[in-house]
């Protein structure tokens, strides 16, 4: 009897009252809309955000980033696919020596990086580019790193690899957008999922902005008069 | 005057063998080939009326049922090394007197400790989970601890007057001199030490010759006494040999679980983590049979790393009764000290530089990189990687609206982009080898991708980093 509880508490099918839940108060993101939606910020723990590269998923982190400097931590940067500006990074009042670039040779050296990193406690954030399936033990196993290291760990991927869910405490999917980017939460935990809504980013980066074209122009007849 | 304490161990190799208590054995008894009498011997052996000194043939005589097994200056030597390594936690200098003594330095270890007493307990203590049968005794100089010790004193005293006085009693048989020069010693009628105490080193040197003056003169510590001590190994490496051989590969679990309590104590001591560890099994008539187990978390716990080491071993066949077990450690980490943060809970306490050097080892360091910029208008040449922490943040600064990615080689757009940026010409580096003209634009792709593009001075377009 007590063999299948176990059982059924190792498949995470059992909730049970006696838990408590750890109800911590996340980080903000420097966005007022992300913050509402995620109720605080970003929170420690794996994040998982889905979007096509260069629309801005990186920038979203940024100020999220930044405050990692403040804590005298550092940032790990693991398998870009680039090379990371220093002046982009520079530009946005980050101290590049507590910037750290890991180039590993395949995922599984990449997620053992992430591993190290966020166990240390020297690390306030690492995100990681990966494009191949993850499986649920690995993502287990950057939960326990990261909260032991009191860090959070980003996965930027442009879509989901697997057919099963992955136990991400956070999945969000972006998508370009005129004035910054649309995102939305797949899933959260201790929260519900959410519809489209947008995060702006003028105010970071105006210049990476469509302006909106203003509505009392009236267009100069182009018609021909025969 | 420096107090010393020496340690004799007179059954080292016996006491080392590795036994089970529980199973009915039989006496044993170590015998020197070489003088051909018996060394060492076990309780039962002792029982049956056996005793140092007797020859082989007397003592099979008195017991039908004897073990009987060559003694091995080199077993105990290592043996020895062995207890000074794990002594070495608990007192500071120790100098080895092989086969069967150690030398401990005992007055600089008193500022550590209340009085002589309490030092002598915690290392006794200390020196007890071994497990072996020693005597001890404490002196003034190395000789005249040696010398009360291998008497069997096993009194811890600091009285000068008492050391001297109980030196005074020994005979000279038991002087660390070579039987020729005690034979002449008693020839002339000196039997005692008392006989050679009470004479001054001047007076000595008339009568004697220079070997019976150095030895009186460094052991009532009037002459200097050059020690050398004993510096441990950074490894932990552990040889166990077995009472009985073993083919059945089920039988090494308990020996094997003594090797790893000492590995687990070592571990803990060091406040380390074995990541990986070799276990060879040295077999009769064989070669030697190696493998490693590993641990990808690290672990310092017995009962875990017996529980690898059973795994490995099911996949491993003996050719040979195995006779003994190397244990040793190929590679440590660091124990990440959890460091509990009264709000935060707990949190790892690695410094940045301890989290390069354990990336580094594993990846290689030209995997792992800082950011630096070069003063350059060309972004390729700006943005650089180098060894991580080796620029000062303070002078590195930017207001340029960069990528955030640069592309490693600009590639041809594949797809429509609309310019949405004026442009922002980078003509350089005619100097070098590395001339640069281009306009650089931000574009916006059909998908919504922000881009950083240029056109050379062929009025190609190429993409050269994402706004990501």
């Amino acid at each position: 009897m007590n063999k299948l509880i176990d059982i059924l508490q190792h498949q995470h099918l059992v909730w049970q009252g006696s838990k408590k839940a750890t109800v911590s108060v996340g980080e903000s993101s420097g966005y007022q809309t992300l913050d509402e939606q995620l109720a605080g910020g970003f929170t420690q723990g794996v994040t998982e955000i889905q979007s096509e590269p260069g629309i801005g998923e990186l920038r979203l982190l940024l100020p999220l980033l930044k405050q990692a400097f403040s804590q005298e931590r550092l940032v790990v940067f693991i398998a870009p696919q680039g090379i990371v500006s220093a002046q982009a990074l520079a530009a946005q009042g980050f101290e590049l020596d507590k910037v750290l670039i890991v180039y590993p040779d395949d995922q599984q050296q990449a997620l053992w990086a992430a591993e190290q990193c966020l166990r240390s406690g020297a690390c306030h954030s690492v995100v990681m580019w990966l494009n191949q399936a993850l499986e649920v033990h690995q993502i287990k196993r950057l939960q326990v790193a990261s909260h032991t290291g009191n860090s959070h760990q980003f996965i930027l991927r442009v879509n989901k690899a697997e057919s099963l869910s992955l136990p991400f405490d956070l999945s969000m999917s972006l998508q370009a957008h005129e004035q910054g980017v649309l995102a939305r939460i797949n899933k959260r935990k201790q929260g519900w999922p959410s519809g489209d809504f947008t995060i702006g980013m003028a105010d970071y980066w105006p210049a990476l902005t469509v302006q909106a074209r203003p509505d009392n122009v009236v267009h100069f007849p182009k018609v021909k008069v025969s | 005057m420096t107090l010393w304490l020496y340690l004799h161990f007179p059954s080292l190799q016996l006491d080392a063998l590795f036994r089970q208590p529980d199973v009915g054995i039989k006496p044993l008894i170590i015998v020197d080939e070489k003088r051909n009498e018996v060394v060492q011997l076990s309780q039962l052996a002792i029982d049956e009326g056996i005793r140092v000194g007797m020859g082989l043939g007397s003592a099979s005589s008195l017991c039908s049922e004897l073990k009987v097994l060559p003694y091995q200056q080199q077993v105990e030597s290592r043996l020895l090394k062995r207890i000074a390594h794990w002594l070495y936690s608990v007192t500071a200098d120790i100098a080895l007197y092989p086969p069967n003594g150690l030398l401990l330095r005992v007055s600089n270890m008193l500022t550590l400790h209340q009085n002589l007493n309490s030092y002598w307990q915690h290392l006794a203590q200390h020196l007890n989970r071994l497990a072996l049968s020693y005597h001890y005794a404490t002196g003034y100089s190395p000789y005249a601890a040696r010398m009360l010790a291998r008497q069997r004193l096993d009194h811890i005293c600091a009285d000068q007057h008492y050391l001297q006085q109980k030196i005074a009693e020994q005979p000279l048989i038991c002087a660390d001199l070579e039987p020729k020069v005690i034979n002449h010693l008693a020839k002339v009628g000196v039997h005692c030490f008392d006989d050679l105490l009470s004479l001054s080193l001047p007076a000595l040197s008339k009568r004697f010759n220079i070997e019976v003056v150095n030895y009186i003169g460094r052991l009532t510590g009037q002459l200097q006494h050059p020690v050398n001590f004993y510096i441990p190994p950074e490894h932990f490496e552990q040889y166990l040999e077995l009472y009985y051989e073993v083919s059945n590969l089920q039988y090494l679990e308990k020996p094997l679980l003594k090797l790893y309590q000492l590995l687990d104590r070592y571990l803990r001591l060091k406040d380390k983590l074995a990541a990986e560890v070799l276990l060879v099994l040295h077999q009769r008539d064989s070669d030697d049979l190696s493998f490693s187990v590993t641990a990808a978390q690290g672990e310092y716990r017995a009962d875990k790393w017996k529980q690898l080491t059973q795994l490995s071993l099911e996949s491993i066949k003996l050719n040979a009764p195995v006779i003994a077990i190397t244990l040793k450690v190929t590679r440590t980490l660091n124990k990440y000290a959890q460091r509990v943060d009264l709000f935060k809970g707990s949190q790892g306490s690695l410094s940045s530089s301890e989290l390069v050097s354990i990336l580094s080892a594993k990846l290689g360091k030209d995997k792992i990189k800082g950011l630096q910029i070069a003063h350059d208008d060309r972004p390729e040449v700006a943005n650089q990687l180098t060894a991580p922490f080796s620029v000062q943040a303070k002078i590195l600064k930017s207001e340029l609206l960069r990528p955030s990615l640069l592309l490693p080689t600009p590639v041809p757009p594949t797809e429509a982009i609309q310019i949405v940026s004026c442009p922002e010409r980078v003509v350089t580096g005619w100097w070098d080898d590395h001339p640069v003209v281009r306009d650089y634009f931000i574009g916006r792709s059909e998908t919504g991708r922000w881009l950083w593009l240029f056109k050379d001075k062929n009025q190609q377009w190429f993409i050269h980093g994402m706004f990501s």
